[in-house]
């Protein structure tokens, strides 16, 4: 452990740095707090005297922008003579996220961090769905054209054994073999390894993910044989539309980021699990190359060692064309950005244009948007990827065409079976929000109502709540208020049951998550996705049953297998005082993800992220 | 030696602890002199807690040329790890990897590395195991103590593991890993031990944390430790506790051979865990503070170090994990102790 640094030298600028995008990615492999949704703006460093810059970027590619500006800000590019000196910030905000805010005019800075003068979203296709919605209320466009300054295609990432097993790259591959795997009742049995289970595709949400919304781009015109000039003729085609519903009918579940696909895809490749948890997730081909070289989500957290799967991911360019997430560099047309910011901005994007910039932006698997920065490692066939390919390409519908096609999308999802479980022990009364006097349950409630309205009619939803001694006799440690069953009919109850609630006793955890999978596993229906989502604040104070690794393991055992119907648990960690890992233990035993709400008043955000899944 | 002899001497040896470590404690040798290194200046020195009476002896010989500040190592690494530049520190001697952890901080929040160390002695990691209940401990891990057979056994009735009723349950002690270097690292040698079998220490990755059989064992071995340990009600390290309460207050606590030679008894009974974990004793510099330190006074800290229990050394710690694994092992431990 001769971990001997020396020679360290200070920065021009005092080192100011940015600090909330990576900080928050610190923990981003393990719990997923709100901040796909919405960023918080604490950490961001001070400019001094120098203009800030706000640049809201993706995930993907915070920890190379975060690298870029630091080295943008020590340079003298950042001097902008008359003007003083630019200060470039990088925050983290999901595409999907920041385009809606910045629809709305980007409201609420002290939650959702500072108006950012710059965007770079995933894909220029969030810029247009955002001018479409501003022209749709009468408001001026905000994301000129743009030049993208890095590429990654979309691409279908399947574990090597069964890209081989279904003669990939051999055999050309795209969204209708997708289609034929879905519909085939046998399965990997098709292709003799009936071990496999049936084909499960994962797929984020395309209202959040630009990963989901270039795949569903990619499904319709694989349904319509086209590659360009997509219509919304073509959406209400009921061909076009069986075809997306019978790719969807696959998907194990949504969620508002691939790498919560990507880290359990990981860890269960450790333990040999990997092929029967998903057969396939639409990604980045960035995340192959990451995922390949033992860092899932591209990001090394502290502590976290990378070690090569067991089952290297192979990057399938689907034959029907594929998109580019192009990374523009959008200066926004939005009133609160001045004219010095605009003169920090460009200096900004030249300085990142740069040849060496383009070098690093391929070290971290991007490909450079400077065509004369070649292609090279780490983009090699070694990494699982073709930088020969995609060899065809796929237009961006128009605007008006991506917002039917993602109100489409609404219809054709995979439906939803889904458990609410609400913890109502005595610490839920502890007060929440010194502003307005709310406790914990006051800020819940008033959030799981509002997440109702994100579910489709048909999607079937009930609700419980738990607490020692609150239930009968056989079952002491919850009580069922609502029934499952489909929003439409259950939402009035659900809400006024909710309304009802208050502070009552002990948390019988581990009790009430074994019982609440048992039942919706009870109820299983394959056609849907099957979950439970189970909000605490605290940590088991069962005496009867505090067997965590008993729980985990039994759960663990019923999630694995090519037999197995899962049943997902998010869980979400309510309050400062709620037990995160054993949440992320309960979440990764089943597949899922826990999510962090350790600031009481971000579960609105939470459960918008939560509900993503479905 | 008798009982109460033992007792007594133990006692002796304890206050002796307690009131060398406040002494230093108190007395910040000078207050932030303001010196700066290379300058020949008055140096601004930290010192972990682990190393408070080498500190003393050291501040002793060095004289007025040095203001030492000794404090938790886990304080020294926020507040070396949460600005851009901290102020009024120019060396800071630790136990390693805890410069490490501080950069790998650092790393995470977007900020350069700061600290450069040199390493100047080290200890191998110990457990001192109370006489009283070792032979039955031994006899009930098979012939070897491990720290498995601890996380087993922590919590359970001595009578119904061979012991005696009264020795009450299996208390197992370690320092606060939140606050104290040495905490950190025997818990560090604890996953090392545990996950092992499977993975070299230094493949150890924070997903291994996640493993339930592991989170199961360390919650045993946690809710076996006495709170006193971590409620801040003490300012004793877990080997002070466990020779001031006379080996009642623990079973087996987590020590350093060199701490343990400052109270020889017949009390207790030093093991040596696996894996063998070498603790290194390090001075980590800022803008050439450490070279500066070690150029004047190395000789003194050294000799301060032997001193002490130390064994001259250039190693660092080995055998154990990482900085950044042992970081969010921390962090894990949070999570556990709730």
């Amino acid at each position: 452990m001769n971990s001997t640094t020396r020679g360290a030298t200070p920065a021009r600028r005092g080192l100011a740095v940015l600090l909330v995008a990576v900080a928050a990615f610190a923990g981003a492999c393990t719990s997923q707090s709100a901040d796909d949704l919405a960023d918080g703006s604490g950490g961001l460093s001070d400019p001094g005297d120098c203009t800030a810059i706000d640049v809201a970027v993706s995930s993907e590619k915070v920890a190379l922008l975060t690298e870029l500006a630091q080295s943008f800000n020590d340079s003298d590019e950042a001097d902008l003579g008359d003007r003083g000196c630019a200060f470039v910030r990088i925050q983290k905000k999901a595409s999907g996220a920041a385009m809606t805010l910045l629809s709305k005019g980007w409201p609420d800075e002290e939650t959702n961090g500072p108006r950012p003068a710059v965007w770079s979203p995933a894909s220029s296709a969030w810029g247009a769905i955002l001018n479409q919605k501003l022209a749709d209320t009468g408001e001026a466009a905000m994301a000129p054209p743009s030049k993208p300054f890095m590429r990654t295609p979309l691409v279908i990432a399947m574990p090597e054994p069964m890209a081989d097993a279904i003669g990939y790259p051999d055999k050309a591959i795209g969204w209708t073999d997708v289609l034929r795997l879905a519909q085939d009742p046998a399965g990997w049995g098709a292709f003799g390894h009936p071990e496999w289970g049936p084909f499960r595709l994962g797929k984020t949400n395309p209202n959040f993910s630009t990963s989901a919304l270039s795949a569903t781009i990619a499904q319709y015109y694989a349904a319509t044989g086209k590659t360009g000039d997509l219509t919304e003729e073509d959406l209400r085609s009921p061909k076009v539309q069986d075809f997306a519903r019978g790719v969807e009918s696959s998907v194990v579940h949504y969620g508002d980021i691939t790498m919560t696909f990507l880290n359990n895809w990981f860890r269960t490749d450790r333990r040999d699990t990997s092929l029967t948890y998903v057969s396939a997730v639409a990604v980045e081909e960035k995340s192959v190359i990451d995922y390949n070289q033992g860092n899932p989500d591209g990001i090394l957290d502290t502590g976290e060692t990378p070690r090569k799967p067991r089952y290297p991911l192979v990057a399938i360019y689907p034959k029907e064309g594929t998109l580019y997430s192009d990374n523009p560099f959008i200066v926004l047309d939005a009133p609160w950005v001045d004219a010095a910011e605009r003169a920090g901005a460009a200096a900004f994007e030249t300085f990142v244009m740069r040849p060496e910039n383009q070098e690093q932006v391929l070290e971290y698997g991007f490909r450079p948007g400077l065509s004369s920065v070649p292609l090279g490692a780490p983009i090699t066939a070694a990494n699982g990827v073709d930088p020969a390919q995609p060899r065809t390409l796929l237009e961006v519908p128009k605007p008006p065409v991506l917002l039917s096609l993602l109100d489409q999308w609404a219809d054709v999802r995979k439906r939803a079976h889904v458990m609410l479980v609400l913890d109502i022990s005595g610490s839920m009364g502890d007060p929440a929000d010194p502003e307005s006097g709310a406790t914990k349950l006051d800020l819940a409630k008033e959030a799981a109502i509002d997440a109702l309205d994100q579910f489709a009619p048909d999607d079937e939803v009930g609700l419980r709540v738990f607490s020692t001694e609150i239930g009968p006799a056989e079952h002491t440690d919850w009580r069922d208020l609502v029934p499952i069953g489909p929003i439409s009919q259950t939402r009035p109850q659900i809400v006024k049951q909710i309304r009802t609630l208050f502070p009552t006793n002990g948390t019988p955890l581990y009790t009430t998550t074994r019982d609440s999978y048992d039942a919706v596993l009870a109820d299983f229906d394959p056609e849907r996705i099957n979950a439970v989502v189970l909000l605490t604040d605290g940590r088991n104070e069962d005496e009867r049953n505090d067997d965590l690794e008993g729980l985990v393991n039994d759960l663990r055992s019923r999630s694995e297998g090519e037999n197995a119907e899962p049943v997902r648990i998010f869980p979400i960690a309510y309050g400062g005082d709620a037990d995160t890992g054993t949440l992320r233990l309960i979440a990764e035993a089943t597949n899922a993800q826990v999510y962090d709400a350790s600031d009481p008043t971000t579960i609105g955000n939470v459960f918008t992220a939560v509900i993503s899944n479905f | 030696m008798n009982r109460a002899g033992r007792a007594g001497l133990a006692l002796v040896a304890s206050v002796a602890l307690v009131v060398g470590a406040s002494f230093v404690r108190s007395n910040w040798l000078e207050g932030d002199g303001g010196g700066g290194s290379g300058s020949g200046g008055r140096l601004r020195v930290v010192c972990a807690t682990e190393l408070a009476a080498v500190c003393e002896r050291f501040g002793r010989a060095a004289g007025n040329d040095l203001a030492i500040t000794v404090e938790p190592a886990l304080t020294t690494v926020e507040r070396l790890s949460g600005e851009d530049r901290p102020e009024g520190v120019d060396a800071w001697i630790t136990l390693d990897p805890m410069p490490g952890l501080a950069d790998e901080r650092r790393r995470v929040a977007g900020r350069e590395p700061l600290l450069a160390t040199d390493a100047v002695a080290a200890t191998t990691l110990q457990w001192a195991v109370s006489s009283r209940v070792s032979a039955v401990l031994t006899k009930r891990c098979g012939g070897r103590i491990s720290w498995a057979c601890l996380a087993e056994n922590a919590g359970a009735p001595w009578s119904g593991i061979g012991g005696d009723e009264t020795w009450g349950q299996v208390r197992v002690g370690h320092d606060d890993p939140g606050r104290d270097a040495r905490g950190l690292l025997a818990i560090g040698q604890f996953a090392a031990h545990l996950l092992g079998p499977g993975i070299a220490v230094d493949q150890l990755s924070r997903d291994d944390f996640d493993d339930p059989a592991f989170r199961a064992a360390f919650g045993r071995l946690e809710r076996a430790v006495p709170s006193d340990f971590f409620a801040g009600t003490t300012d004793q390290s877990a080997f002070e506790y466990f020779v001031g309460t006379n080996f009642a207050g623990a079973d087996v606590v987590a020590t350093t051979r060199a701490e343990a030679t400052s109270a020889p008894s017949d009390g207790y009974t030093l093991v040596t865990p696996e894996p063998t974990g070498r603790v290194g004793v390090v001075v980590a510099g800022i803008d050439g503070g450490g070279d500066d330190l070690l150029g004047r006074f190395g000789d003194r800290l050294r000799q301060a170090l032997e001193a002490s229990g130390w064994s001259a050394g250039s190693t660092g710690t080995t055998g154990l994990p990482s900085a950044g694994v042992l970081d969010a092992l921390a962090g894990v431990w949070k999570e556990t102790v709730g």
